[in-house]
C-alpha cells in the first residue's frame, strides 16, 4: 500500500533548525501484530521524492494558524534548557526513585516559558512525563494506564468518540522532546482519525465504522497492516507537537545505544469548556 | 588614512584644547583591522607624541573579527585597547547580512577570531545589531553567546541611518516584540552563572537608579557639540552623531564643518553654518524635554537617527529611541521592580552566629 497524503511535517514557526527531510523522515515497510499490539517492522527507507512532496508543505511563505493545527510541527529546545535537564538529572541523582526529583517542576516551568515566547503554548492543564527506555526495547505508551509497550496508538484515549476527535477538550498526548543525547524516532501513521476511516470504508464499505478511537485505531492497523509508517528522527533536544486531531503514533527506540530520554507532554485533565 | 594626516589630527587635537581630559579614541567605520598593525604602531606613536600632558587614551577597535591571527593578538593585548568585535548570533541570524563579497557568510571567519582571543586571554565585548527576524531567537542569542565564551553584550537596533533607508523594526507591532525579546533575554542573561552583561540593561538600570540621568542642561555625547570628534581618512571633521560625517544635506550645506588642515575649532565655531547646526540640534532636544518623559533617561537622543528619520534636528520620536530607549528603560525598570519584590518576599537572613549553630 502506498503512503497517501495526510498530515505534513513542519518546522513550527519562530523555530530554526535544520530540516534535512529525505535524512530526518524514513518510510515503513508496514506493521506487525503482537498480542493485539501492532509495532512497527524494522524495515525502513528513504522516502521518494513523490513520498516526501505528500509528508511536506509545498507552499512558500509562513504556514497558516489552521495548517499549524493539522501538522506535526518540530521544535528544538535551546542549548541552555537542554544543559539544564542533565545538570538537574546529575543532581538528582540518587534521590531518584525515592518518590521526587528536585527541581523536574521548575525545569518544566522554563519549558513551558520558553515554547509560550515562541507561540507553542501548552494546553492548560498540562502534564509532562519523562519516559526512560532501555535501549533495543519498546519504549512505554502515553497515558496513566500504560504500564507496558502497548505498541502503536492513538494519541487520544482510546474510549474517545471517533466523531468529535478533533475537538480540543479530549485528553490528548499533546507532543513530546527527546531530552536524550542521542537521537530517538517517533512513528507515526501519517493518516488522521477521518482519513483513516475513509480508507476502511473504502477498504470494507460494508463494514460498520468504529465508535472510538481505540476500535479506529486498532481496526486501522489490523486491516491495513501494508500501509506504510513514517518514522520521524529527533536530535537531541529536539520534540514534536501532534496535530489537533487524533494521530496513530508511538516511541521507537530500535536503533539506540543509550537510553532513550523522551518527555512526553500530555493534557489528562479537561479544561472547562 | 596617511601618517601625515594622522600626524596632522592629532596635532589639531591637542593644540584645539578640545582634549582636557581622558578620552576614547575610537577606529571605526569600515573593518579598522583591513590596515596593517603597523599603522596602528605608528599612529600610537604619533598620538603619544603629540600628547604632552600625557591625556589617559583609551583606543577602541571595532571590527568583525574575520582578520584576527597572531599579529593582531600581540598589538590588541597591550593595555589601554578596547575590542568590541561585531557578530550577530548563530549562522542562521548573522549570515543572513553579513556576508563576503562572494554571498558566503562570515560567521565562521569571525568565530576564528573570537576563539583566537580567547586564546590570547584578550578581554571584548561584542554588539549585535537587532533585525526583526532576531526578536524571535533570544533562547538562541543567549546560547550562541554561552558557546562562544561571550560575556558582554550590546544590542544595536537595525537602525534607518545614511544609505540605509529602511528598517525591518519598522514594521507594525516591533516596540512589544522587542520588548518582549529583551524581557526574556534580560531573565537568562542575568539568571546565568557568571550572569551576561547586556549594555542595554546597564545603561537603563544606571539611569533608573539616577546614577546616569541627563539633569537640565545636560546633554549626551551624540548632541554635545565636540563632545565627540569625527575624522575621516582625508582630515575632514564634523562633531555630534558619528553617521552624519560625509552625509550630503543641502539644506546643512553637508555635516562636515572643516578640515584638520586648515581650520581651527574656534573658527568653525564661530562659523555661521555650525551655529545654524547647533541651533537645530538645541530644538530638537528642547522638543524632547518638553514632551517625552523619557527625556532624563536619554538626553534628546541621538541627532543622526532624527535627522534620517524626520528629516530634521529640530524633531523628536525616532524608531531609535522608541526601542532603544523607550523600551529598554521599561524592560529595565520591570526587571529591578521584579527583583524588589524577590528581595521582599525573601526571609531575612539569619545573624552569621545562628548559621553557625548545629542544627537542633
Amino acid at each position: 500500500m502506498n503512503l497517501q497524503p495526510g498530515c505534513r511535517f513542519i518546522i513550527a514557526p519562530h523555530f530554526h533548525l535544520r530540516a534535512d527531510w529525505s535524512r530526518r523522515l524514513l518510510v515503513g515497510a508496514g506493521v506487525e501484530e503482537v498480542n493485539g499490539c501492532f509495532f512497527p517492522l524494522h524495515s525502513w527507507r528513504p522516502p521518494t521524492s513523490d513520498e516526501l512532496a505528500l509528508l511536506l508543505r509545498t507552499s512558500e511563505g509562513p504556514t497558516p494558524p489552521e495548517e499549524l493545527e493539522t501538522s506535526v510541527c518540530l521544535f528544538q529546545l535551546p542549548g541552555h534548557l537542554w544543559s539544564q535537564w542533565w545538570t538537574l538529572l546529575e543532581q538528582a541523582a540518587g534521590d531518584l526513585g525515592k518518590g521526587g526529583f528536585p527541581g523536574f517542576d521548575s525545569f518544566v516551568r522554563q519549558v513551558v516559558h520558553f515554547l509560550d515566547f515562541k507561540d507553542l503554548p501548552l494546553p492548560e492543564g498540562a502534564r509532562c512525563t519523562v519516559v526512560v527506555s532501555k535501549p533495543g526495547e519498546r519504549p512505554v505508551n502515553w497515558g496513566p494506564e500504560a504500564h507496558g509497550p502497548e505498541g502503536l496508538l492513538s494519541n487520544l484515549p482510546p474510549s474517545v468518540p471517533r466523531r468529535g476527535a478533533e475537538e480540543l477538550h479530549w485528553p490528548r498526548l499533546w507532543g513530546a522532546i527527546n531530552l536524550g543525547e542521542e537521537e530517538t524516532s517517533v512513528v507515526l501513521i501519517n493518516l488522521p482519525f477521518r482519513q483513516l476511516e475513509a480508507e476502511l470504508c473504502r477498504r470494507f464499505p460494508h463494514q460498520t465504522a468504529p465508535a472510538s478511537a481505540g476500535a479506529l485505531s486498532g481496526q486501522f492497523l489490523h486491516s491495513c497492516p501494508d500501509y506504510p509508517p513514517v518514522r520521524l528522527i529527533l536530535g537531541p533536544g529536539e520534540g514534536y507537537r501532534l496535530p489537533r486531531g487524533g494521530l496513530i503514533h508511538d516511541a521507537y527506540v530500535a536503533d539506540k545505544q543509550e537510553p532513550d530520554v523522551l518527555m512526553l507532554i500530555s493534557l489528562e485533565i479537561s479544561p472547562s469548556p | 588614512m596617511s601618517a601625515e594626516i594622522l600626524d596632522r589630527i592629532f596635532g589639531w587635537i591637542f593644540d584645539s584644547g578640545l582634549a582636557r581630559e581622558p578620552f576614547t579614541l575610537l577606529w571605526h567605520a569600515g573593518e579598522p583591522l583591513v590596515l596593517p598593525v603597523a599603522f596602528y604602531e605608528t599612529a600610537t606613536e604619533l598620538l603619544s607624541r603629540h600628547n604632552g600632558e600625557g591625556i589617559p587614551v583609551i583606543q577602541s577597535f571595532q571590527t568583525n573579527a574575520t582578520l584576527i591571527d597572531a599579529g593582531w593578538c600581540a598589538f590588541l593585548r597591550q593595555p589601554n585597547l578596547h575590542l568590541g568585535v561585531s557578530v550577530d548570533g548563530p549562522d542562521f541570524l548573522h549570515d543572513r547580512y553579513r556576508r563576503t563579497r562572494q554571498g558566503r557568510g562570515t560567521l565562521d571567519r569571525v568565530l576564528q577570531g573570537i576563539h583566537l582571543l580567547h586564546e590570547h586571554g584578550i578581554p571584548f565585548e561584542v554588539i549585535t545589531v537587532l533585525t526583526a527576524d532576531a526578536l524571535d531567537y533570544p533562547d538562541e542569542l543567549f546560547d550562541f553567546y554561552l558557546a562562544n565564551g561571550i560575556g558582554s553584550v550590546a544590542f544595536n537596533v537595525e537602525e534607518i541611518e545614511g544609505p540605509h533607508t529602511a528598517s525591518s523594526l519598522q514594521r507594525a507591532g516591533t516596540p512589544d516584540r522587542f520588548r518582549r525579546f529583551l524581557t526574556r533575554f534580560l531573565t537568562l542573561a542575568r539568571s546565568a552563572e557568571p550572569p551576561l552583561l547586556v549594555r542595554e540593561f546597564e545603561t537603563s538600570a544606571s539611569a533608573l537608579l539616577a546614577r546616569r540621568r541627563c539633569g537640565p542642561g545636560m546633554r549626551t555625547q551624540e548632541n554635545k557639540p565636540w563632545a565627540i570628534v569625527n575624522v575621516d581618512c582625508e582630515g575632514n571633521f564634523s562633531t555630534y552623531s558619528p553617521e552624519l560625517l560625509g552625509i550630503p544635506s543641502p539644506k546643512h550645506d553637508g555635516f562636515t564643518l572643516g578640515n584638520v588642515s586648515t581650520d581651527s575649532v574656534e573658527a568653525v565655531v564661530a562659523s555661521a553654518r555650525f551655529q545654524r547646526l547647533e541651533d537645530e540640534i538645541s530644538r530638537g532636544i528642547e522638543m524632547c524635554r518638553e514632551s517625552c518623559s523619557y527625556f532624563p533617561f536619554c538626553g534628546g537622543g541621538p541627532p543622526a537617527n532624527k535627522f534620517f528619520e524626520n528629516g530634521t534636528f529640530a524633531s523628536t520620536e525616532t524608531l531609535f529611541c522608541r526601542l532603544h530607549k523607550k523600551v529598554c528603560v521599561d524592560v529595565a525598570l520591570a526587571l529591578l521592580e521584579q527583583d524588589a519584590k524577590t528581595a521582599e518576599a525573601a526571609p531575612p537572613l539569619e545573624p552569621a552566629s545562628q548559621t553557625e549553630r548545629a542544627p537542633a
